[in-house]
């Protein structure tokens, strides 16, 4: 794959496959209107990538807030779907790298494993808080790489599940998007989950050892199940639905689990068919016009945001040579472990096979080393940043930390340097 | 361990569910009420003995869970467990949500963990359990405020639901929060009161929801009113056991004529044997039971004792409050209180230690089937003691 090096292209171009090989870049017209025109500003030319990337992460938070007060007043909702999208295009190459990262390991395909975490893309703007001034991209590479192996291991436990051990394993709303993912409309759902929950009721294990091979409910448990369904649907649902009769709900629940099963397969989508293509022309409108007016920073704003994004990273760089003393400081089989852990992503299965331990044990150690290097960071900022320590800053400093050893673990031998 | 388990996080804790431990929490759930009750006080019992051992290494003090009773009857009647790091003042609450999805889209948190002053705790946590596989994950926490300020109130079931990008997933802040020298204390949401039932509608609301057949009974009447009956121990108690076809578990009365029930043995009494009597100083022919429960306060043991005061007809009784130890006194401060069952001061219901005394001790004269709630200040360590002893 080639990286991309110019700045529009890197917030308006998306990655193609072929079969399972990259194919270059495909431009997206409106996003590189709107970069380039972003760019005109003199006050602007000189800014750089994780600039730009806090930037846009801003202007959608700023639209989704507008969109949410106003209920979707048409403008905001243009503004929050392109700034979305640049961002998208931005961790293109993140996405790339950890799909082929996790690929070569577990043995699927990087076309496979690109789209399944670049679908679950919103999870990444939602997560991210910009006001921490973190790197964005940083950020993504991290949660892609999470995303991708908890999605392998769903799709594990679902394909051994029968249809009604899968339907007692799945979240409300995985339910809903999945049923949304199917092209299922509001009112249709809404009967939908009354169903699951009349059979989440009426059909429970009644022994210890596990739900995956659940067999089909008898006869007499769909029979309970229409009835609490006619009995809830005048509460919960519109006046003139209709009454179900026991022989309905089979298929309603085979079709859910089907539903339940394609969500974690999506076929690659393309940025019109997310946000359904008809205001694509509404949105070229508004990046060539009230953009200009309203979306474009005064050279004074631009300014502010840049020096709080030079103060966080200066912060960051003090925060880094805690943490690399703080590391110096631990015992040898704990940097082990967390080279491992960051430097060859080795699964929690595969560390407590090289250090002779239980898997449950890994995890506990990991999370403790974390806890000692988080409060050396949080006395470190009480003390030298004079902030106040409670759980905003305990969770800037586990970003933080993330990301540090994200990065720094990424170059092992500078790391070794460090060290000796 | 199989493969799905292969893929966690490193911000994420996994512990394992050894298969004995699966085959005793099965049996004791067994004695709920309905498929959905037994199902869902297996899997909370499952979480909870699978992460106890992590929370007591973590932990600086005791960790202190609710009795096994007590656990039940919140089990009868919502998903979610209480744990309290340690004693009752600067300790932190936790709340374990476990859930059987295969997802990690959302924590959803019933309403009463969160609305009820009672219930409510500082810290949320997400546990996903897997039976198949034999393993238990916490994969994210929220805090009160979180819940309440970026939770979405989900009528269909009362919950309130957050999306795992709104979670912490890195479980090493949940373990700093245990530490009172970081003192990371972040004040919960501020709640309405729950407004307090009279015994006449209490009795109405048990009475019309303790039919099993009735398998929500949360969500059978309207929050407000359901939430004033579950915040109240006492209650909340007695409508888990009224479902389980259970008579009445706390009849003092009963207990001395034919001994402790199996609830009240399970939350902690047990007969202290035959002690002699005494009406003023006149020596009654025959002897008469005592029965004990312990209490901690202040890492120090005490027994809040309950005898008769003359024959058993009479309904004469007295409550005390001592230190077993030989010579041992109640410091000053100490306080034992009486309350009717709805949480009513009456004359002569308190007895305090204005300087350290051998015991607190108060009688009463009792109507036949009348309820009481005894206190102790400062609050024993235990998990919410509030229970109607019937005389």
């Amino acid at each position: 794959m080639r990286s991309r090096q110019d700045l529009v292209e890197s917030f308006s171009t998306f990655l193609q496959f072929e079969g399972d090989r990259s194919h270059g870049w495909t431009v997206d017209p409106r996003l590189r209107r709107s970069m380039t025109r972003q760019l005109e500003q003199e006050s602007q030319k000189h800014l750089e990538t994780t600039f730009w990337a806090l930037y846009w992460h801003q202007r959608w938070q700023n639209a989704v807030a507008q969109e949410q007060s106003a209920q979707g007043a048409s403008q905001a909702s243009g503004l929050s779907t392109i700034s979305a999208n640049h961002l998208n295009a931005h961790v293109q190459e993140s996405c790339y790298w950890a799909a082929q990262k996790t690929a070569s390991r577990f043995n699927y395909g990087i076309s496979d494993c690109f789209q399944m975490a670049i679908a679950q893309f919103h999870k990444i703007l939602r997560g991210f808080d910009s006001s921490q001034g973190s790197d964005f991209s940083t950020y993504a590479s991290a949660t892609f790489a999470s995303l991708i192996r908890e999605t392998l291991r769903q799709r594990q436990e679902v394909d051994i599940c029968t249809t009604w051990g899968l339907l007692r394993k799945l979240s409300k709303k995985r339910l809903v998007e999945s049923l949304q993912m199917a092209g299922l409309g509001a009112h249709c759902i809404a009967q939908y989950l009354l169903v699951w929950q009349a059979f989440k009721l009426h059909y429970v294990p009644v022994q210890a050892q596990g739900t995956r091979k659940l067999p089909k409910p008898d006869p007499s448990q769909f029979v309970a199940m229409a009835q609490f369904y006619n009995r809830e649907r005048g509460a919960q649902l519109a006046s003139d639905t209709p009454k179900i009769a026991a022989d309905d709900i089979e298929p309603i629940l085979l079709a859910m689990a089907k539903a339940a099963r394609s969500y974690l397969y999506p076929t690659k989508v393309s940025i019109n068919a997310q946000k359904g293509g008809q205001d694509s022309e509404f949105i070229d409108d508004l990046t060539e016009n009230n953009l200009t007016e309203t979306e474009r920073l005064s050279p004074m704003e631009a300014l502010v945001q840049v020096e709080i994004v030079e103060e966080r990273q200066q912060q960051r760089s003090q925060l880094g040579d805690v943490l690399v003393d703080a590391i110096a400081q631990l015992d040898a089989p704990s940097q082990e472990l967390l080279g491992f852990y960051y430097r060859d992503s080795l699964t929690q299965k595969e560390m407590a096979e090289r250090l002779n331990i239980q898997q449950y044990t890994v995890s506990r150690r990991l999370t403790k080393i974390r806890k000692t290097l988080v409060k050396k960071l949080a006395q470190w900022s009480e003390a030298t940043l004079h902030t106040s320590l409670d759980a905003d800053l305990l969770s800037y400093i586990s970003t933080v930390l993330e990301e540090w050893l994200q990065q720094r673990y990424s170059k092992a031998h500078e790391f070794d340097k460090t060290l000796s | 361990m199989s493969f799905t388990a292969t893929l966690f996080d490193s911000g994420q804790l996994y512990f394992e569910i050894p298969e004995a431990l699966k085959a005793r929490l099965w049996e004791q759930s067994q004695s709920l009420a309905t498929p959905v009750s037994r199902w869902n006080a297996y899997l909370n019992a499952i979480a909870l003995e699978a992460v106890l051992p992590w929370l007591r290494e973590e932990a600086s003090a005791r960790v202190i869970v609710p009795q096994s009773a007590q656990c039940q009857a919140f089990w009868e009647l919502v998903n979610g467990t209480p744990v309290r790091m340690g004693g009752n003042v600067g300790s932190r609450k936790l709340v374990l949500i476990p859930s059987e999805a295969i997802d990690l889209d959302e924590l959803a948190v019933p309403q009463e963990w969160v609305d009820i002053p009672e219930w409510a705790a500082d810290d949320y946590v997400a546990v996903q359990v897997n039976l198949d596989e034999g393993w238990v994950r916490l994969w994210g926490h929220a805090s009160h405020q979180q819940l309440k300020a970026q939770g979405e109130l989900d009528g269909s079931d009362r919950s309130y639901r957050l999306p795992q990008e709104s979670l912490s997933g890195d479980l090493s802040l949940l373990s700093l929060g245990f530490d009172p020298a970081l003192n990371l204390a972040t004040p919960r949401a501020e709640l309405a009161a729950i407004q307090k039932l009279d015994v006449a509608s209490a009795n109405a609301m048990i009475e019309r929801l303790s039919n099993p057949e009735q398998l929500q009974p949360r969500l059978a009447i309207p929050f407000e009113r359901w939430a004033a009956l579950v915040a109240h121990g006492g209650y909340r108690q007695r409508l888990a056991e009224r479902r389980w076809g259970l008579p009445e578990q706390r009849s003092v009365m009963d207990w001395m004529r034919s001994g402790l029930s199996a609830m009240a043995e399970q939350s902690g009494w047990r007969s202290a044997g035959m002690e002699p009597a005494m009406v003023g100083v006149r020596r009654l022919a025959t002897e008469k039971p005592v029965m004990v429960r312990s209490l901690t306060i202040d890492e120090t043991s005490y027994e809040l004792r309950v005898s008769p005061l003359d024959q058993l007809e009479e309904n004469r009784w007295r409550v005390t409050l001592r230190n077993p130890e030989a010579g041992a006194q109640v410091p000053a401060g100490y306080v034992l209180r009486l309350l009717t069952e709805d949480f009513l001061n009456f004359e002569g219901n308190e007895d305090r230690a204005e300087e350290a005394v051998d015991e607190l001790y108060l009688d009463v004269q009792l109507e036949s089937g009348e309820g009481l709630i005894w206190m102790v200040e400062p609050l024993p360590e235990e998990y919410d003691l509030i229970e109607i002893l019937r005389f």
